[in-house]
């Protein structure tokens, strides 16, 4: 048999795919259905809000909002129920992570465990920072800087000598 | 300088590509459980059609240890499991329960144990799927394992096979069974 | 039998492949004995190591590891090998057709006792789609990748032949040769596709139905293309470094390949992104999932990469940085590309179940690049810079851009792979999803935003902060008019949006008023504007163009979110949906049979003003063979925004469910999709014609 699936891989992993596939993605559905939307707009609204920031379990980076699939209706329909029952939108969102832990939500919560990945982009834009202005410090001290108070009359030569090449 | 700027970046990239190559091959599509440690969700779920005996959450709260596994008829690897799940009951010595989880059907559910055997010690039947969101199923089967207290002790996802079973689930409940 | 000939072509690649990497290999400017005439080189002496150099009688490694732990100098390095430089690639790119050609003639004549063609094609699949079968997913595409790297190899010769010869051509060759012989030994050990098995089943498991589109079979030979591209820049930075000769003939004999890989990962990208909107979602076009990321994060490197070049060209400035970008580009395409094929961060999706675990490719990949940053950190310090530029000049925009273009790639690589190391380190399992991309990429995309309305109006080399305040006085009045009043009658708009819409209009208003300032302010180069717009030169109309396409594509994006509207609902046969300026009348649904689906297509008429505009089809197919039920959207772009219709099952009051959304502006996003490839193909083209015209003559 060839290597369809990895042979060091359990084969009931590859059989949970499968059934995966075959309850998740073949069943004809629809991602947010008329039945199950509540008839007051501000809170279908709501709901709509909280379930775009819910992670499908069995797809790829899609919100419970977006996907056909059966487990996310049934989180859809259980996120109405609750805000029926009168919960805020966070109490509704802790309410499906009780459950199902942290992966449901597509936007990573602030926790000790996320710390480095939120602080991530400030500290790679200081870094950037500092190794653009330390680049710049380097050019000034090598003195290889041009000089920059030309005269009108200069400047005028310079952009002919320069600017007709465009770019 | 110039050795460290040479060296330092070449070390991390071998440290991301060591964790990288050690991690293939893992499947990561199993979630660990949120409920681990927990006690079980609160729950009482009708019999299947025919029968007298649901189970509800006062079922896993007996002081011994308990297992419910949950299943369906359209679930082709929970048929794979099902002898198994005929073993644990056999060998394990607890209760196994069964959350029967969205048949489409009620006698879906009695038919198919017709059919292939009842292990269960009871069976409940959880046609909206409320209860199997309680407990955080995402794709069934699902097992899990029961403390005396009625908290969460371990969950299987995915099909049960001989290996497991011996290796992962029978000394979990003896574990268990002793305190 | 043809499978058997393609296996052995394939095994006969791999080992040609390694055959043209140790001959040509750049690694022979470390160890091949420097000449007599080196010897001499006070340089060599001063550094001490001049006895390495008599000591012919010592083994090739002994004289290997001398070499590469000498003291860095471009002197004691002998000339690059002669010879017939065409015969190998030649032949490796004909095995390679080969290859690919019998597993193409497998699909097509569906030969199930190959698995790969089980498990991605089926006897009812229409001939076109197996040909996409073999080489869209897994295996099939790494043959392609393999084929079109051959194929670039040919052209880089052609390259070098008709236009200015390069001085690193074999070297070039020479890890080309690598590149092909490590993807050949990944395809070949991550998971043969000509295995055979014994007994073969009676049909196979069908196409993905979810590719089973025109536009998704063009995805893969563009994206391969232009990771192709890729690796001649990579190889050629890499032939270049022993010798740190990153000068003006090396970036000008990239900046084509340069710019056609940077467009190929573009329309690759716009590929996803259209299909994504069509197919998988509902308005969405961009998931930040790891195949889509996979592209991504090489075309931000490459556009920093593209702008560096430029600077490197006019000016020989920014070698280091220039040479990093090359390498970590490359780096960036091959390990997206393994990345979207593990399984490392999460279940893979269809159209990949069958692939391999690819440790292979992930070796491959450690290996090269590996190698190549030693070569880089041991040239970086000898790249000799030019940096005759101030902090107020078009350089440092394109520099500083180029920063947050990497620093944008960082934060994308760390957010896909973020939850595989939090796995792995035991902590939580957590999704980093659309919103975290989104959020932490806005203070570089605003700051890329700003540079990109600013850089393009600075004069190269030197500029004063108080005449780009004045030039720039028109364009920032007019974006924040425009702010404002975008602002005025949406009051309770949300900011980011708003910024990005403002910003969009920034650079448009920059570009124009630049434009506005070459043609008309500058008399002084001609006498009629006509003459302004020839000196204006291809270069600078495919840089505004693209400029202008990413500001549409912002604008867009922005709008689109903040004013879609959107209705869900159970229709009945002539019912009428009023949605923005539009009037939809359902038409009823008729079943139909398919190629291999059967389809259950809606039929929507479009009122604007009660005038029929024009008519949908949305669809939702059945394909029996995989069971799988797949949504085709009906799309139409009108000329205030798109018209998204999608239908669903039948509703419990017997009605259809559809799903229709008005966005607004989201023209403007494809738009500025096409505005960008159009500019890079302009840039590219004009290029190629400069070549030919000047042929082989070095740019001033």
């Amino acid at each position: 048999m060839m290597r369809f699936f990895r042979p060091n891989r359990p084969i009931w992993l590859a059989m949970l795919a499968v059934v995966l596939t075959l309850t998740f993605y073949a069943r004809p559905a629809f991602a947010v259905n008329p039945d199950e939307m509540l008839s007051d707009p501000v809170l279908e609204g709501r709901a709509r809000e909280i379930s775009q920031e819910l992670r499908c379990l069995v797809c790829q980076n899609q919100s419970i909002d977006d996907s056909d699939a059966d487990l996310a209706h049934d989180l859809r329909v259980l996120v109405r129920e609750r805000l029926l029952a009168g919960d805020s939108n966070q109490q509704a969102i802790d309410y499906i992570v009780a459950r199902y832990g942290d992966y449901v939500l597509l936007n990573p919560p602030l926790k000790p465990d996320t710390y480095i990945l939120w602080a991530s982009p400030f500290i790679l834009l200081i870094l950037a920072a500092l190794a653009v202005v330390g680049f710049y410090r380097r050019k000034k001290r090598d003195g290889r800087i041009a000089p920059a108070n030309l005269t009108d009359q200069e400047r005028k030569r310079l952009d002919e000598i320069l600017s007709p090449s465009g770019d | 300088m110039r050795f460290w700027i040479a060296v330092i970046p070449l070390v991390l990239f071998a440290a991301l590509a060591g964790i990288f190559l050690t991690n293939i091959g893992k499947d990561q599509s199993v979630i660990p459980s949120a409920l681990i440690g927990k006690p079980a969700p609160e729950f009482s779920l009708p019999p299947l059609p025919g029968r007298d005996k649901g189970i509800s959450r006062a079922d896993l709260t007996q002081g011994h240890v308990s297992v419910v596994n949950v299943f369906a008829s359209w679930c082709v690897p929970c048929r794979a499991e099902h002898p198994m799940i005929k073993r644990l009951a056999a060998e394990a010595g607890v209760p196994v329960y069964g959350l029967n989880y969205k048949e489409k059907d009620p006698q879906d559910g009695v038919n198919w144990l017709d059919e292939l055997g009842d292990p269960y010690t009871a069976v409940g039947m959880d046609i909206s799927g409320r209860t199997g969101i309680d407990f955080g199923v995402y794709g069934v089967p699902e097992t899990f394992i029961i403390d005396g207290d009625g908290k969460i002790a371990y969950k299987q996802v995915g099909p049960i096979d001989a290996e497991t079973l011996e290796n992962v689930l029978l000394p979990k409940i003896r574990e268990l069974k002793k305190g | 039998m043809i499978a058997e000939t393609g296996h052995f072509a394939l095994i006969l690649l791999l080992m040609l492949g390694c055959c043209q990497a140790v001959i040509f290999s750049p690694l022979g400017v470390l160890f091949r004995r420097p000449s007599l005439s080196a010897t001499s080189s006070p340089s060599l002496q001063m550094a001490g190591t001049a006895g390495t150099i008599t000591a012919d009688k010592t083994g090739w490694w002994r004289s290997f590891s001398q070499a590469a732990f000498r003291p860095f100098s471009s002197d004691n390095i002998a000339p690059a090998p002669t010879g017939p430089i065409w015969p190998l690639p030649l032949l490796i790119c004909l095995l390679a057709i080969g290859a690919q050609g019998s597993l193409i003639y497998s699909f097509v004549i569906s030969d199930f006792t190959l698995p790969l063609v089980t498990h991605y094609s089926h006897s009812s699949t229409p001939v076109f789609y197996r040909i996409a079968a073999s080489i869209s997913p897994d295996r099939g595409a790494t043959l392609l990748w393999i084929t079109l790297t051959s194929l670039a190899t040919i052209l880089v010769l052609l390259q070098n032949a008709i236009f200015k010869k390069s001085e690193n051509a074999h070297a070039i060759v020479g890890v080309m040769g690598l590149i092909i012989a490590l993807l050949a030994a990944s395809v070949l050990i991550d998971g043969d596709p000509f295995a055979r098995i014994g007994d073969p089943p009676l049909d196979g498991q069908g196409f993905d139905p979810q590719s089973q589109d025109i536009l998704d079979i063009f995805y893969s030979p563009i994206l391969h293309a232009g990771l192709a591209g890729l690796s001649i820049i990579f190889a050629a930075t890499v032939a270049a470094l022993p010798r740190a000769r990153l000068n003006r003939a090396w970036a000008e004999m990239l900046r084509p390949w340069a710019l056609l890989s940077w467009t190929l990962l573009g329309a690759a990208m716009m590929i996803s992104a259209y299909r994504a909107y069509a197919e998988q979602s509902w308005g969405n076009w961009w998931y930040w999932d790891a195949s889509e990321n996979a592209v991504l994060l090489p075309w931000l490197l490459a556009t920093a990469f593209l702008h560096c070049l430029a600077v490197l060209e006019k000016t020989e400035a920014l070698k280091p940085w220039t040479a990093l970008l090359a390498l970590s580009t490359f780096g960036a395409g091959w390990f997206g590309t393994f990345l979207a094929r593990s399984d490392l961060l999460g279940p893979l999706p269809e159209s990949l179940r069958a692939s391999g675990d690819n440790a292979v490719l992930l070796i491959g990949f450690c290996f090269l690049f590996a190698g190549a940053y030693y070569l880089f950190s041991r040239a970086a310090g000898h790249l000799r810079e030019n940096a005759d530029f101030t902090l107020v000049s078009r350089e440092s925009g394109m520099f500083i851009n180029s920063v947050l273009l990497a620093v944008a790639a960082a934060i994308v690589m760390i957010g896909t792979v973020y939850p595989l190391f939090l796995r792995w380190l035991g902590g939580t399992i957590i999704t980093v999803g659309p919103p975290f991309f989104v959020q932490a990429l806005m203070p570089v995309t605003l700051a890329m935003l700003l540079l990109m309305g600013l850089s393009p109006t600075l004069r190269w080399r030197v500029d004063g902060a108080a005449s780009v305040g004045r030039r720039m006085k028109l364009a920032l009045i007019l974006s924040v008019i425009v702010t404002l009043f975008v602002w005025m009658r949406h009051i309770d708009a949300p900011p980011l949006p708003l910024l990005g819409i403002g910003l969009a209009a920034w650079v448009v208003t920059a570009a124009l008023g630049d434009l506005w300032e070459k043609l008309w302010r500058h008399r002084d180069h001609g006498e009629s504007k006509y003459r302004n717009i020839k000196m204006l030169g291809p270069r600078y109309i495919g840089m505004s163009l693209a400029h202008i396409g990413m500001a549409l594509l912002i604008a867009g994006g922005s709008a689109s979110s903040l004013w879609e509207e959107q209705a869900v609902l159970s229709a009945r046969t002539g019912q009428s949906i009023e949605i923005g300026p539009y009037n939809l009348q359902y038409e009823g649904v008729s079943l139909l049979p398919g190629e291999n689906f059967a389809t259950r297509k809606a039929k929507f008429i479009i009122y604007r003003n009660a005038q029929p505009v024009s008519e949908l089809y949305p669809e939702v197919r059945y394909y029996p063979i995989r069971g799988v039920e797949t949504k085709e959207s009906a799309i139409w772009h009108g000329r205030d925004g798109d018209l998204h219709v999608s239908i669903g099952d039948r509703a419990e009051d017997s009605g259809r469910i559809v799903d229709v959304r008005f966005l607004p502006m989201m023209p403007w996003v494809w738009a500025g999709m096409l505005l960008i490839l159009l500019g890079g193909v302009i840039n590219m083209l004009t290029r190629m014609i400069l070549l030919f015209k000047k042929n082989g003559v070095s740019a001033p």
